[in-house]
């Protein structure tokens, strides 16, 4: 489990300080907290080894099978009008019923008479896991993002800094357990979700899925630059010789941290929760 | 200057669908909708009705077998008298038929006996089933004549017909031989 302290000057990131703690295999596995015990136990070293403030802001991500996002455009204008389609969207996003979800919204674009909406659905009873641990360590879990929207945020606050050069970009990461790709251009995001890589989804068939969103967007996949964290590109690198052999370019390598002046740590799951913390700056 | 890009914010803590609604420009398609409904409310309703008259159909044949185990026992004794009715039918028509022809005989005799005018006599009667041979004497053939045609007004008799009329002499005296026969009905 890992855990990051991130602190700001005003509305950017001044430190971020992290902590690690092995929970070892099988605590949790198909979107289930097999050990809850440990869980907690080590939620609460993590706490301890960041001497966090129980008056801070605790956020967490969650991530496919429990959490599922996509980008879809609705004849609506306004939440209220969203909110009717919501049914009707999550049946072709998410093979649950809506009642055991917990769902949110984000409105990428406004046009006339229709939108761009960023839908995410999460498995409540996770949801409110989470929340009951950090509840057991003495915190209070204000927010809980996906991890693909957490390394969207990440890649456009870096985008708007000036850290990474003005481009179409398909953001590429992984926590080893899912692979989450995030398609931005100049404007705003495109798409973004998580995709489970332990599972039997090879990424011929994980690209030919992204060229056919993209297409259905009007979009060329071969006009987007793919980028990489440095995870992603140590922990898939069959994903990188595979990805030359299908389309003759490289992954690139993508530093998302540069603008921590003081970071020099390349810890796994940072960069997304730095991401996810990122979404709090918008207050 | 570029204008940034704004982040998403996402909060999966923070809202529950507990409330559904159809799409308001869903509503366009609410003829259909209501006519689809409509039709399958209608056609659940054939579908009642159509299952309760099969239903009550069946009641009833439930019934009826039900009945008929109950009255079965008196069936096979209705059969059993109307065999034997039957039998005794055909039993008393032989006793009719026989008795009848008992009386035949009888009647013919009757028959005969009314029929036959002064002055003529029978030598000889021979009835054999329904055919009455009969052979006699007159004194002369308006006799003959008239005892045929008696015979044959009567009832009993179906056809008379004479064979023959001939002279012959009767202790001396010249008298008409006559032979008819005679089909009874």
């Amino acid at each position: 489990m890992y855990g990051a302290k991130v602190t700001f000057k005003g509305k950017k990131v001044n430190d971020i300080k992290w902590a690690e703690v092995r929970l070892g295999d099988g605590w949790f596995e198909q979107s289930k907290l097999l050990n809850l015990e440990a869980v907690r136990d080590a939620l609460a070293d993590v706490v301890s080894q960041l001497k966090v403030k129980k008056t801070l802001d605790v956020v967490t991500c969650v991530y496919s099978p429990v959490a599922m996002t996509s980008v879809v455009n609705l004849p609506v204008r306004n939440s209220k009008e969203l909110f009717e389609y919501l049914e009707l969207e999550a049946d072709k996003i998410v093979p649950l019923p809506l009642s055991i979800l917990n769902v949110d919204y984000y409105f990428v674009e406004k046009k006339k008479r229709s939108s761009k909406v960023l839908l995410a659905f999460a498995k409540k009873e996770i949801v409110y896991k989470y929340r009951d641990l950090a509840l057991h360590v003495g915190l209070k879990l204000k927010s809980v993002s996906v991890r693909c929207v957490a390394l969207t945020n990440l890649a456009l606050y870096s985008l708007n800094r000036g850290s990474i050069p003005q481009d179409k970009y398909i953001f590429l990461d992984t926590n080893g357990e899912v692979l989450s790709y995030s398609v931005i251009d100049e404007k705003s995001i495109i798409n973004c979700r998580d995709i489970p890589v332990r599972g039997v989804i090879s990424l011929d068939d994980i690209l030919e899925f992204m060229e056919k969103e993209l297409e259905a967007y009007g979009l060329d996949f071969s006009d987007f630059v793919v980028v990489g964290t440095k995870r992603m590109l140590e922990e898939l690198p069959e994903y990188v010789d595979r990805f030359r052999d299908l389309t003759g370019r490289d992954i690139k390598k993508v530093k998302l941290f540069e603008f921590v002046e003081n970071f020099d740590k390349t810890d796994p799951c940072i960069d997304v929760t730095v991401g996810l913390t990122l979404q709090e700056l918008r207050k | 200057m570029k204008e940034k890009r704004k982040l998403i914010k996402i909060n999966l803590i923070a809202r529950e669908v507990k409330r559904k609604k159809v799409p308001s420009h869903y509503l366009n398609f609410l003829p259909v909708l209501l006519g689809v409904v409509l039709g399958v409310i209608i056609a659940l309703g054939m579908d009642y009705v159509y299952n309760s008259r099969v239903n009550r159909l069946k009641r009833e044949v439930e019934a009826k077998r039900s009945e008929l185990k109950v009255l079965s026992p008196y069936v096979k004794k209705l059969k059993e008298t109307e065999a034997k009715l039957s039998k005794l039918k055909k039993m008393k028509q032989i006793i009719s038929e026989i008795i009848k022809e008992a009386h035949v005989p009888l009647k013919v005799i009757q028959t005969v006996e009314a029929s036959i005018p002064y002055e003529v006599w029978l030598r000889e009667m021979d009835l054999s089933g329904k055919k009455l041979k009969l052979k006699g004497y007159s004194l002369n053939d308006e006799k003959i004549a008239d005892f045929l045609e008696n015979l044959s007004k009567s009832e009993l008799i179906a056809k008379v017909s004479i064979s023959y009329i001939k002279k012959v002499k009767v202790n001396k005296i010249p008298v008409k031989e006559f032979s008819a026969e005679v089909t009874i009905k």
